[in-house]
Order: structure tokens, then C-alpha cells, then sequence
């Protein structure tokens, strides 16, 4: 530990000279009866203070939680000799709250004796934190001298978005060649009866229909659709966001994206992410627990940077994109780039369906007449902005927060049951 | 808070102390009391640790002001005079420490403890001074010689610790 003299050091041995000296200047004896005590304390403070010989250990129960769990911080502390004070500060990084036991804390270090002072934490905010250092200043029994200690910040917490609870996704309107939970529209190999069929060399027998067959005079079979898996791609706007005290928009997307790519890994569907904002970054479409995590991991990296740059959709890798994918974009449409984006995917042909994280509740109104007048102005164009892309065929979904997704998802749902009725 | 009251108070009476028992002057001795008494107050308002220096020296003050203008006669409080400025500087001090978690008990009276301990055996040195004051010596050079020669063998004797101590 590191040893430094507390500002009383200097006072008690200042004020003990000039005692002494004022006694002999003046020649009056009972002056060294005045400073004689603090020649005492400072005698006895010098010879007492001994390094306590600290060790410390910090424990975090998680490295890994979502949003609200709490988290158990632990200080462990042994001390060789007692030290009669030591404050603990435990540096918690902003988005961190300490829910209980106290921040910074006194307390007694007996002799040989291991101490514990626990923390329960609560991260508000999703992300990845770094905790501060853990700081211990030690007090002599009289206070004369203080001993430092400092623990690196060597501790790593990331915190996920809480996923909702969704009952049903959005399906793409077609499907890929790989097994999985989604009944295909074509037909094939598989369970769910689609259709009867005049029987075909090569058909297996246990496929024919005997009853349509009797009463046909012919041999039909059943068809059926097969389960096949589908690719989906999670388009994440993070070119801007609107933020109100501890909540924005961005927060709300991470969660939508963390509770969509929950669902779908879940359903055995291969999931992609782009974030699409001032840093473009990209994760090809997987599937598996493990590629749950890359994406969990890669929306905890996921930030607002301001950037004039122009970018297209013509950035993001083809393979990113599979043919016949459905692309779930995230997005509070605010910023042109990325909207332009969704237009042009429309127009290659890409299922698109858009979760607009409104921003509208974050923006007041205004007082003047005229500020009110500009917000119904706003929100008139994003309406308009709104109908253009569902004329395109894209479904659009405003979704504020306090809502739950899958209100967002039904009527997401709702509208593209309804145009791919229409497109027959 | 209650460090600092206790400290004011301390300081309060150690500044009355040669100003009511002045024959006199006793007004410019007050004077001095009120002065160390306010900049205590100040120091502990503003937390400034130099301002309770400067209140500790000029109660030092007005004491050796006191003794110079009475009759030489030994002061037989001076013990206590120098433990109640110690217990006042003690105080001040302390009250400058943040409080950082639920003041228990057990942490209370280790401090009294300590306090006590301090401020009786500044009691016993000082008595031991006063004594050593009292013996009818001639005076001259060398007991003034022996007299510089003690005060400054202390300092070196501390400032010897202290350096050992870093």
C-alpha cells in the first residue's frame, strides 16, 4: 500500500515547534506543556503506524446479464494488522446502479480477520461496462497517515437487452432449402397435408389416398409441405437516435433485435444482422446458440456515430443478403440514408418489413403555435414517408415504447397477409 | 457535526479560560479568543484545514499572552490547556473525514477510546512538564543551552521517525 501523511502530520509537528520554540523565546516553560501534546501524538502516531499489509479481491457473481438483473459486486478484504478505517470506493461506471449496500463505505478491519463488503448492482442500460477501480485508504489508529491502495479496472460486464416474450414471428414468404420449423409453400417431403394428386411413377405407397383413390377408380396420393428453415436479416438504423433521460430509440431497437433474434434462433431459422449507421458492420446469417451470442455481442457494439458519409445498400455484401430472406429493419426512420436503403431493397426484390422505433413520444410538442405546428407538420411526413413504403409493399409498424413487440408483430403480420393475398 | 460543535466548544472555552481570568487587558485577551474562536469556525465552515492552524496558534497566543502579563506564577491548568487544544485540534480534524456508511457503535467508542487516551496522557505530559517547571533552578546559560538543546533533540527525534516512517 502506499503510505502519505495526512494533513494533521504537518499541523501537530508545526504547532509542536513553535511551541517549543515560543517557550524558549519567551521564556515561559508551561508554552511546552501547550505543544507537548502534539509532540506526543505525533511520537506515538510515527511509531504506531505500521502498513496494514491489505490484500483485496474483487468478485462479480456475472460477467454476462440483461438489462435490470442484479449483480452481486463482492470486495473481500484481509488485513495482517487492524487498520481502525478503511474506505472502499468501488468506481461503478455510469449506466451502473447500486441498488444496495453503500458506495463509497468506512469500515474496521480487525487483525487477521476476512471481510466482505457487498454490492448489489443493477445496470439500467444495456452495454458494455468497465468497472472502475476499487479504492482503499486506510487510517492509522491516530490518524496521522493514510495508506492507498488501488485495484486495476481488470473487471468486464455486458449487459444484454431483456428480450420480450413473442408467441409468433413474422414468416418471409418463401423459404429456404434447409430443414427447419417453417411449413414451405411448395410441396414436397413433410407433414402438413397441402393437396391429393393423381399418382406418379416413383410416388411411395404409403402417400397414396385410399379414399379418394375408391372412390376415383384411380391411384391419388397426398401431397404435403415440407418444414423448411428461412434466412432473416435484421437491418439495425443506427445512423440516428432520439434519446429522453435513460431511453431512446436505439434501446428499443437492440431490444426488438434481441428478442427477434431470440425467437427466430429458437424456431431454427439462420439469422443476419447489419447495422447500417455511421460504423457498418455486418454478421452473415447463422443459426445455433452460439451465433445467438455473436449477434447479442455485436448489438452491444452498437453505437450512435455521427457521419456525413453517403452509404447505399450497395455497401452490404451480398451474402449477407440470401435471396428470399425476410429483412426485419429497425429503424426510427430519421435519417434519408437509411430509409433510401429500405426503398432500394424494396426494389430489388427483398422482403421487407419495417418496425419503426417512433420518436415521436421523445419530441415535445412545443409551446408556440407555430413549434406545434411544425411538430404536426413532422408527423404528417412521416405518415406520408410511412404509406409510401407499404404502397411498395413494405410492411411498416410504428412501435413505442410501453408497447409490447408482438402488438408490433401482429399487425405486421395482419398487412402482409393481406398483400400477399393481393399479390395473389 | 457533532465533532465540529465539539471542537467549537473545546476551542470556546479554551478561549475564555485567560480571558476571565485576567486582572488585566483582559478585553485585548478576548479579542484574541474571539478571533481563534471565529477562525476555528470558519475553518470547519469551509473545511479548510490551514484555518485550524491558525485558530490552534492564536489560542496559543493568548495564552502565552495571559502568562506574560500575570505574575509568573505557574499555571496549574496548563496541563489541561494543552490537552483541550490537542482534543480541539483532534475534533477539528476528524470532522473534516467524510462520513462514508453508518457510524456503528463499536467505531464510536474505539475513537473515545483513542481520544481519551490521548488527551489523559497529554494531561500526565503536561504535568510533567509543569513539574519540571516548578524545580527553583538559577537560570542562566546553560540551563537555556540545555533548554534549546531538549527542543531541538525532540524535533530531530520526530522528524528523525517521520522520515523513517516514508
Amino acid at each position: 500500500m502506499r503510505r502519505s501523511a495526512a494533513p494533521k502530520l504537518g499541523a501537530y509537528a508545526g504547532l509542536a515547534g513553535l511551541g517549543l520554540l515560543a517557550a524558549l523565546v519567551l521564556g515561559q516553560p508551561l508554552l511546552v506543556a501547550l505543544a507537548a501534546p502534539f509532540a506526543l501524538v505525533l511520537a506515538g502516531g510515527l511509531i504506531l503506524a505500521d502498513d496494514p499489509r491489505l490484500e483485496a479481491a474483487v468478485e462479480l457473481d456475472h460477467d454476462r446479464v440483461l438489462t435490470d438483473d442484479p449483480i452481486e459486486l463482492t470486495i473481500e478484504l484481509y488485513a495482517e494488522r487492524g487498520v481502525p478505517r478503511l474506505d472502499v470506493l468501488a468506481g461503478v461506471p455510469d449506466g451502473l446502479i447500486v441498488d444496495q449496500g453503500r458506495n463509497p463505505v468506512s469500515i474496521r478491519l480487525e487483525p487477521d480477520e476476512l471481510q466482505r463488503v457487498e454490492l448489489t448492482l443493477r445496470a439500467a442500460r444495456w452495454g458494455a461496462y468497465q468497472l472502475g477501480d476499487v479504492l482503499f485508504r486506510g487510517h492509522d489508529t491516530l490518524g496521522l497517515f493514510r495508506f492507498d491502495l488501488a485495484l486495476p479496472r481488470d473487471r468486464q460486464l455486458r449487459v444484454f437487452p431483456r428480450e420480450e416474450q413473442i408467441r409468433t414471428l413474422l414468416r418471409p414468404h418463401d423459404t429456404q432449402p434447409y430443414a427447419g420449423d417453417e411449413v414451405a409453400r411448395r410441396r414436397g417431403e413433410g407433414i402438413e397435408f397441402a393437396d391429393i394428386r393423381p399418382f406418379a411413377f416413383g410416388d411411395q405407397m404409403t402417400r397414396v389416398n385410399w379414399r379418394a383413390t375408391a372412390r376415383r377408380g384411380e391411384l391419388w396420393v397426398n401431397d404435403r409441405h415440407p418444414e423448411r428453415n428461412s434466412d432473416i436479416v435484421l437491418f439495425l438504423d443506427s445512423f440516428s437516435e432520439v434519446r429522453r433521460a435513460e431511453s431512446s430509440t436505439l434501446d428499443l431497437a437492440l431490444g426488438a433485435a434481441a428478442t427477434l433474434a431470440r425467437g427466430y434462433i429458437g424456431a431454427r431459422d439462420r439469422i443476419g444482422l447489419v447495422g447500417f449507421g455511421g460504423a457498418f458492420r455486418w454478421l452473415q446469417p447463422g443459426t445455433g446458440e452460439a451465433h445467438l451470442y455473436r449477434i447479442c455481442e455485436a448489438l452491444l457494439d452498437t453505437q450512435i456515430l455521427l457521419s456525413y458519409a453517403w452509404r447505399d445498400i450497395a455497401v452490404v455484401p451480398m451474402r449477407v443478403l440470401p435471396p428470399q430472406s425476410l429483412v426485419i429493419a429497425i429503424t426510427p426512420l430519421l435519417d434519408e440514408r437509411s430509409v433510401g436503403a429500405l426503398f432500394d431493397l424494396r426494389a430489388r426484390g427483398h422482403d421487407v418489413t419495417v418496425i419503426e422505433t417512433s420518436p415521436v413520444p421523445y419530441v415535445e410538442p412545443g409551446r408556440t403555435a407555430s413549434e406545434r405546428l411544425a411538430f404536426r407538420l413532422w408527423c404528417l411526413r412521416r405518415d406520408a414517408l410511412r404509406d409510401r413504403l407499404r404502397q411498395g409493399g413494405t410492411a411498416v409498424v410504428e412501435w413505442r415504447e410501453g408497447i409490447p413487440l408482438a402488438v408490433g408483430i401482429e399487425e405486421a403480420g395482419a398487412f402482409r397477409r393481406h398483400a400477399f393475398a393481393g399479390r395473389g | 457535526m457533532s465533532r465540529a460543535v465539539g471542537s467549537l466548544a473545546c476551542a470556546g472555552a479554551l478561549a475564555a479560560y485567560p480571558a476571565a481570568a485576567a486582572t488585566r487587558l483582559g478585553w485585548v485577551l478576548a479579542a484574541i479568543g474571539v478571533v481563534a474562536f471565529g477562525t476555528l469556525a470558519v475553518g470547519l465552515g469551509l473545511r479548510r484545514p490551514q484555518l485550524f492552524i491558525w485558530a490552534l496558534v492564536l489560542l496559543g497566543v493568548e495564552y502565552a499572552v495571559w502568562l506574560e502579563l500575570e505574575t509568573h506564577a505557574l499555571d496549574q491548568r496548563a496541563p489541561v490547556v494543552g490537552a483541550g487544544l490537542l482534543l480541539t485540534a483532534e475534533l477539528a480534524f476528524d470532522s473534516l473525514e467524510p462520513e462514508l456508511g453508518p457510524i456503528t457503535s463499536t467505531a464510536v467508542l474505539a475513537r473515545v477510546i483513542v481520544l481519551a487516551v490521548v488527551v489523559l496522557a497529554s494531561v500526565g505530559i503536561g504535568a510533567i512538564v509543569l513539574g519540571a517547571a516548578s524545580i527553583p533552578l538559577g537560570g542562566g546559560v546553560v540551563v537555556t543551552a540545555l533548554g534549546v538543546a531538549a527542543a531541538v533533540l525532540a524535533l530531530a527525534l520526530i522528524a528523525r521517525l517521520a522520515a523513517a516512517r516514508r
